[in-house]
């Protein structure tokens, strides 16, 4: 199968958080139901974060400026379906596993709930879900590609800001955005064909990446990359101190230090060796 | 007719005792985590069982720690009495002279020790430290969602550079304390028996301790021929 990647274009996107609803409904994820279960931010984004329940949401940032005097930048919230994944190197029980089409899934009925995933990621992506005691992020709606149809999201967004298809032609179109968009936005740029290995969602940011929330030069987080040189090192260590201490077994076993009985003479305040005494009586 | 030395308390075995069993099922359960690709072969369900009885002995492994210093602080005090304690030239030549000994004991003759030997007082140096930071990091990952996730990610990795660290430790310990290396073959039965040291066993290993013990006489006894040794209260 010949990987697929989404397209956001984020100088398309009106932020109508058409797709939030839909994977909410397509994935059948719960949200709050009633009153005050969100506190207001002063933001139009909400929810500010995902969770277990959301595994995609519209971030705003909000600025003043622009021409009409607020500067929007919006920003898919969501897995990038990595090449190089930290989640798949990090889980414990591979859970969290690469599709064919190059979509990062966490199999649910594998996952344990330990949280490495969530600890690994460099987008802060994957996220502990209470409810099910597992952690949940967006699966690129593999049932739904595995039948030949586009994700949730790609298929409600009704501004024609997320797409759907082979990467390479992802690529092809978000570059060919970049160059019709370049003049009025300089700052514009194409995230997602290199980083971390090519992700798996190419998007067009015209703000730069910073401020459409994405770092700009994503990094397998060090502690994991530690780990990673941690665990074989860890085997060399071990596997060097037992051969050590095999050898030292081989070469104490002809010791035998049991003919040398000592005993403390309380009289002379020394230590006399049993043994040692009947050999010199003996000579 | 035989003198032997009070050495461990029931207390100070009970709690290495309980520390024998938990670390077990900690290092076992651990490492199906630990491993790359063990968690695969072993499957879910032992995997999720493993969550359980690891967390089941952390509990255990720092609860007998807290209730065995509140029952007798002293064993820990003196403990760390020991660890601190100024190096004299028989700890040092100790030092310099154990890994030698450790592959060649006939040639080698070691220096009259005081109650924890200048070797083991750096290992149980690194030991407690080493279960302070396993701990502290096993709770913060036992929190998860509580904490923020930077530190959890610093705590799991603290959490496998401390088993990886008790790891090395432990396999000396066993070689040493278990009484495989041939020189320590009767100090097993000192922790994980009676508590009490044979005189000769005593003198051989910790010289200054055991000549200070015997000169006393207050925590020696005499075991007649044929006579059991009774367990140290």
């Amino acid at each position: 199968m010949a990987e697929s990647a989404i397209l956001f274009d984020a100088s398309r996107c009106t932020a109508c958080k058409g797709c939030q609803i839909a994977c909410k409904q397509w994935n059948q994820l719960p949200s709050p139901m009633s009153n005050d279960d969100y506190t207001f931010s002063g933001s139009f984004e909400s929810p500010l974060e995902n969770d277990g329940d959301t595994w995609l949401h519209i971030g705003f940032r909000e600025e003043l400026g622009g021409p009409n005097g607020i500067a929007w930048a919006f920003s898919r919230v969501s897995c990038q379906h990595c090449t190089d994944a930290a989640c798949v190197s990090a889980c414990p029980s591979s859970a969290c596993q690469y599709t064919e089409s190059g979509a990062v899934i966490i199999d649910p009925e594998v996952c344990i709930g330990c949280k490495y995933c969530v600890a690994a990621c460099p987008f802060g992506v994957p996220k502990y879900n209470e409810r099910e005691t597992i952690s949940r992020k967006c699966w690129m709606c593999q049932d739904r590609t595995g039948e030949g149809q586009s994700p949730a999201c790609v298929k409600t967004c009704p501004a024609g800001a997320l797409n759907f298809g082979a990467r390479p032609d992802m690529i092809a179109a978000a570059h060919t955005r970049l160059d019709a968009i370049k003049a009025t936005f300089p700052e514009a740029i194409v995230y997602g064909e290199n980083e971390l290995g090519g992700l798996h969602v190419i998007q067009v940011l015209p703000y730069g990446a910073e401020a459409h929330g994405m770092p700009v030069d994503p990094q397998v987080p060090l502690l994991r990359q530690l780990s990673d040189f941690l665990k074989p090192a860890a085997a060399v260590g071990v596997a060097a101190t037992l051969a050590a201490l095999a050898v030292s077994f081989v070469r104490s076993r002809s010791y035998d230090r049991d003919p040398d009985e000592l005993h403390y003479d309380p009289e002379s305040r020394e230590v006399v060796s049993i043994a040692a005494e009947s050999k010199k009586g003996d000579e | 007719m035989t003198k032997y030395i009070k050495r461990h308390d029931s207390m100070k075995r009970l709690w290495h005792w309980s520390n024998i069993i938990s670390c077990v099922f900690l290092a076992v359960t651990g490492a199906f985590l630990f491993i790359p690709g063990l968690g695969e072969v072993l499957g879910f369900d032992t995997l999720r069982a493993g969550q359980v009885i690891h967390r089941v002995f952390a509990g255990v492994f720092i609860g007998m720690t807290v209730i065995s210093f509140i029952l007798r602080p002293s064993n820990l005090i003196h403990s760390m009495q020991h660890i601190f304690a100024p190096w004299d030239e028989d700890d040092k030549k100790f030092m310099k002279v154990f890994f030698p000994y450790l592959f060649n004991p006939k040639k080698y003759h070691m220096p009259k020790q005081h109650f924890v030997k200048s070797g083991q007082r750096v290992s149980d140096f690194f030991m407690y430290l080493i279960i302070f930071f396993i701990s502290i990091t096993g709770i913060i990952l036992w929190a998860g969602d509580a904490v923020p996730t930077w530190l959890f990610a610093l705590a799991l990795f603290g959490h496998d550079l401390c088993f990886f660290g008790f790891s090395l430790l432990i396999i000396i310990h066993i070689y040493l304390g278990g009484g495989i290396f041939e020189p320590y073959h009767r100090i097993p039965g000192l922790m994980l028996g009676k508590g009490y040291v044979r005189e000769s066993d005593a003198l051989y290993h910790w010289g200054h301790w055991a000549e200070e013990e015997l000169a006393s006489g207050e925590n020696v006894i005499e075991v007649e021929p044929g006579e059991k040794v009774p367990f140290a209260k």
